[in-house]
């Protein structure tokens, strides 16, 4: 699954430790999600789009339907 | 998950000997829970060292107390995996999947480990201690959980 979270991420500025910090999980997972190697849990990515004020299929993007 | 367990931030520098297995990138609670299960493993292994000298000098010697010392390590761990639980309830979802794949991996090379030498044993190799499977289930576990965090680093 593709997403947009290190461009949303760094329109605002962000570390990924300070991401990281806003939704309560580890730097390595914000690094892991970004560079497509781990898809979070519906809870997290949920929290994802609160934090970005966007849904989530606006944040990540399922292969399939990119392609 | 509270405060504590937020994300790492800037890493740790010069790693002490109990903060095997944690990586700078993990949550702070997730190191800190995973050093005291380092820490209350190695007591364990200490405990488990003084108690086979000790059973060793003095077999008859502790008449029925024997019994007492010889339990001793299965108390400390009791103590090192309830530490673990902990670690692994109150992980980060990512440490916590990290985990569980190396349990399984851990579990299933013992599982193939203690059954494959069994027919081997069968066919005349000198019986295995379970201490053996034990330990490559161990080995295993380590080597997936390293993978891994270089895999997610």
């Amino acid at each position: 699954m593709n997403n947009r979270i290190r461009v949303l991420r760094a329109e605002r500025g962000w570390t990924q430790g300070e991401l990281a910090g806003r939704l309560d999980v580890s730097r390595q997972t914000i690094n892991a999600i970004e560079t497509g190697k781990y898809d979070p849990s519906l809870p997290l990515a949920f929290r994802v789009a609160k934090l970005f004020g966007l849904r989530i299929e606006d944040i990540f993007i399922d292969d399939e339907t990119s392609n | 998950m509270n405060e504590d367990n937020r994300s790492g931030g800037s890493g740790e520098g010069r790693r002490p000997w109990w903060a095997i297995g944690c990586s700078p990138t993990m949550a702070r609670g997730d190191r800190r829970n995973l050093r005291r299960f380092n820490a209350l493993l190695f007591l364990w292994l200490v405990t488990f060292a003084g108690t086979l000298a000790v059973l060793r000098l003095q077999p008859d010697g502790l008449g029925a107390w024997r019994f007492v010392v010889a339990a001793t390590p299965a108390l400390f761990l009791l103590v090192a995996l309830l530490a673990y639980i902990k670690f692994i309830r109150e992980a980060d979802e990512l440490t916590r999947k990290i985990q569980l794949e190396s349990l399984a991996f851990g579990f299933g090379a013992g599982f193939w480990v203690m059954f494959g030498y069994s027919m081997l044993v069968k066919a005349g190799a000198p019986p295995l201690d379970t201490t053996d499977a034990s330990m490559a289930m161990v080995f295993a576990y380590m080597v997936s959980v390293a993978m891994a965090q270089k895999r997610y680093a």
